[in-house]
C-alpha cells in the first residue's frame, strides 16, 4: 500500500478510548477536558498507514477514517 | 410461562479455560442464533467476530434493559438494593458528556502514569503474603486487594476508610455471601459513595469525584445522585473483573510456565496481556442489549423490541480472526480481542486494568518464581453461573 494516507476523525462519534493516541502518539491527541480525539496530523508519513488502519479498526466507535 | 421450545443457552465447559464448545458449532452454523435464557426469556445469542463487532457499535441498539426483564441466569431472588443510574443506563446523547467526564480521567495515558503507585502498592500485599507465609489464597490477599485500593485513591477515599470499603466491596463480590449481606454492603457502599460525593462537592476537592460533582453538562451541575451512580459504577466495574482476571491469568501461567518469561520485558508482557485478555473474556454469558428498531444482518431479521445477546467469549474465539483460538499466542499480530466490549460502551477501565493486570503478573512471579497451585488448576474452583467468570479461590504455595 503506497502513498500518503489521509486520517479523518470525527470528534461527535469519539468516545474517548484513547487507544489511537497511544498506539499512534504523532498522529493523536486526547483532548485533557473531554478525552476526545485530536488530529495532530491529517497526512502521515506513509510508513504508517498499515498501523494507522489498524489504530481505526480498532477505534471502539468508529470515529477514524482512513483514505487511501 | 409457556415452555420455549428453543435452543437453551450453552454453559457447559469441557475445559474451564475455554467457553462451551457449543459456541465453535454456532459460529460455524448459525451465527446469530435464537436461545432461551435459564429465566425462560427469549433472545438472539451472537457468536462471531464480524457480527459482534458490528451489532455492539450499531446504534439502533439500546443498553436500557429496565423496562422488562433481559435474558439472565436467573440466579435465584433479585438484590433488593438497586444501583442508582450510570453509564450503563444510558445510550447517546444522553450517555456522551457523561461518558466524557470519567474517560477524561482514565486515559492511557494516565493509566501508565500510574505504573509506579500500583507497583508499591502490588509489593505491599504480596510482602503481608510473604510474611503470614504459604499456603495462601490470592484471590482475597492480591487479586481482590490491589484493584480496590486503586479504586479507593482513585475515587479519593481517605486512607481510614479503605479497610471498611474493601470490606463491603469484598462481600459484594464473593459468591458464597448471603444476599441479605450483599444488600447491606450495597447500601453501605451506596451511603458511604454519597456522603464522600457531598462532601467532594463541598471542599472542591480536586480528584476524579470532586471534579465530577462541579462538572457542567450542557450548563448544569450534574445530578447527585448520578455522580454517586457513576461512583459506584467505577468501584464495582473497576475492581470485580479485574481481580478475576488476575486470578486467570495466574492460572494460565502456573499451567504455561514458559510464559513467565514474558512478564520481564514490558512490550512482551504487554502482549502476553492481551492474550490472556483475549482467552478468557470473563463476561462470560455475554453483553445483554434491546434493539429499538428492526435490524437485518447476516441473513437475520431482529425486530424491535428483541433482545440480542453479543458472547465476547466465543468472538474471541473465532476462527476467522485467530490462528490459534484456543491457545496463548503472543508471537503474532492477532485481530484486537473484544473482551472489554466494542462500541461507545467499551470498557472506560481499560488502560487501568490492562496496566494493574501486568503489574501484578510481574510482581507476583517475580516475588515467588517457584509459584503453584496447592491443586491441578483444572480442578480449582471457578465461578461458574456467574455474569463474570474467574476464580472462587486460589489456593498456591512457594
Amino acid at each position: 500500500m503506497i502513498g500518503v494516507a489521509r486520517v479523518l476523525v470525527d470528534q461527535d462519534m469519539c468516545c474517548g478510548s484513547g487507544l489511537c493516541a497511544d498506539a499512534l502518539p504523532s498522529v493523536f491527541d486526547q483532548g485533557v477536558e473531554d478525552g476526545v480525539v485530536r488530529l495532530l496530523d491529517e497526512n502521515p508519513e506513509p510508513a504508517l498507514a498499515e498501523e494507522l488502519r489498524a489504530v481505526a479498526f480498532r477505534c471502539p466507535s468508529r470515529a477514524i477514517t482512513v483514505l487511501d | 410461562m409457556t415452555e420455549s421450545l428453543l435452543p437453551e443457552l450453552p454453559r457447559a465447559r469441557t475445559h474451564p479455560f475455554d467457553p462451551p464448545a457449543e459456541y465453535t458449532r454456532l459460529r460455524r452454523d448459525s451465527p446469530i442464533a435464537r436461545h432461551v435464557w435459564p429465566n425462560g426469556v427469549e433472545g438472539w445469542l451472537v457468536s462471531t467476530y464480524e457480527e459482534v463487532r458490528a451489532l455492539l457499535s450499531d446504534p439502533r441498539l439500546s443498553i436500557n434493559r429496565f423496562q422488562s426483564p433481559p435474558p439472565s441466569l436467573a440466579a435465584g431472588r433479585k438484590p433488593a438494593v438497586l444501583l442508582p443510574r450510570s453509564l450503563v443506563a444510558m445510550d447517546p446523547p444522553e450517555h456522551t458528556p457523561w461518558r466524557r467526564l470519567i474517560v477524561r480521567e482514565l486515559t492511557p495515558r494516565w493509566a501508565k502514569s500510574m505504573e509506579p503507585r500500583i507497583t508499591e502498592i502490588t509489593r505491599e500485599y504480596i510482602d503481608q503474603i510473604r510474611q503470614i507465609g504459604p499456603p495462601a489464597d490470592l484471590v482475597p490477599s492480591l487479586n481482590l486487594a490491589v484493584p480496590s485500593r486503586v479504586i479507593c485513591e482513585l475515587l479519593g477515599v481517605p486512607d481510614a476508610d479503605h479497610g471498611f470499603f474493601q470490606k463491603q466491596a469484598e462481600v459484594r463480590s464473593t459468591v458464597g455471601s448471603a444476599p441479605e449481606d450483599v444488600d447491606a454492603a450495597t447500601a453501605a457502599l451506596h451511603d458511604y459513595l454519597d456522603q464522600l460525593v457531598a462532601e467532594k462537592r463541598r471542599t472542591g476537592a480536586d480528584d476524579l469525584l470532586g471534579r465530577l460533582a462541579v462538572a457542567e453538562i450542557d450548563g448544569e451541575r450534574p445530578p447527585h445522585e448520578i455522580v454517586v451512580g457513576m461512583a459506584m459504577l467505577l468501584l464495582i466495574a473497576g475492581h470485580e473483573t479485574t481481580s478475576n482476571m488476575i486470578g486467570l491469568g495466574t492460572a494460565t501461567l502456573l499451567a504455561n510456565r514458559t510464559l513467565i518469561d514474558e512478564l520481564a520485558d514490558t512490550d512482551r508482557a504487554t502482549a502476553l496481556v492481551e492474550e490472556i485478555l483475549r482467552i478468557h473474556s470473563i463476561v462470560q454469558y455475554g453483553v445483554v442489549r434491546r434493539a429499538t428498531e428492526d435490524i437485518d444482518i447476516a441473513g437475520v431479521h431482529i425486530a424491535a423490541g428483541d433482545w440480542v445477546v453479543s458472547s465476547l467469549a466465543s468472538a474471541n474465539r473465532d476462527e476467522s480472526r485467530y490462528g490459534c483460538p484456543h491457545a496463548v499466542d503472543t508471537t503474532w499480530a492477532q485481530a484486537p480481542h473484544l473482551t472489554f466490549g466494542y462500541g461507545v460502551h467499551q470498557c472506560a477501565g481499560q488502560s487501568l486494568a490492562r496496566v494493574e493486570l501486568r503489574v501484578v503478573l510481574r510482581e507476583l512471579f517475580d516475588a515467588f518464581p517457584g509459584l503453584h497451585s496447592t491443586m491441578p488448576v483444572e480442578r480449582l474452583p471457578y465461578r461458574e453461573n456467574m455474569f463474570v467468570y474467574g476464580l472462587l479461590r486460589l489456593p498456591v504455595t512457594w
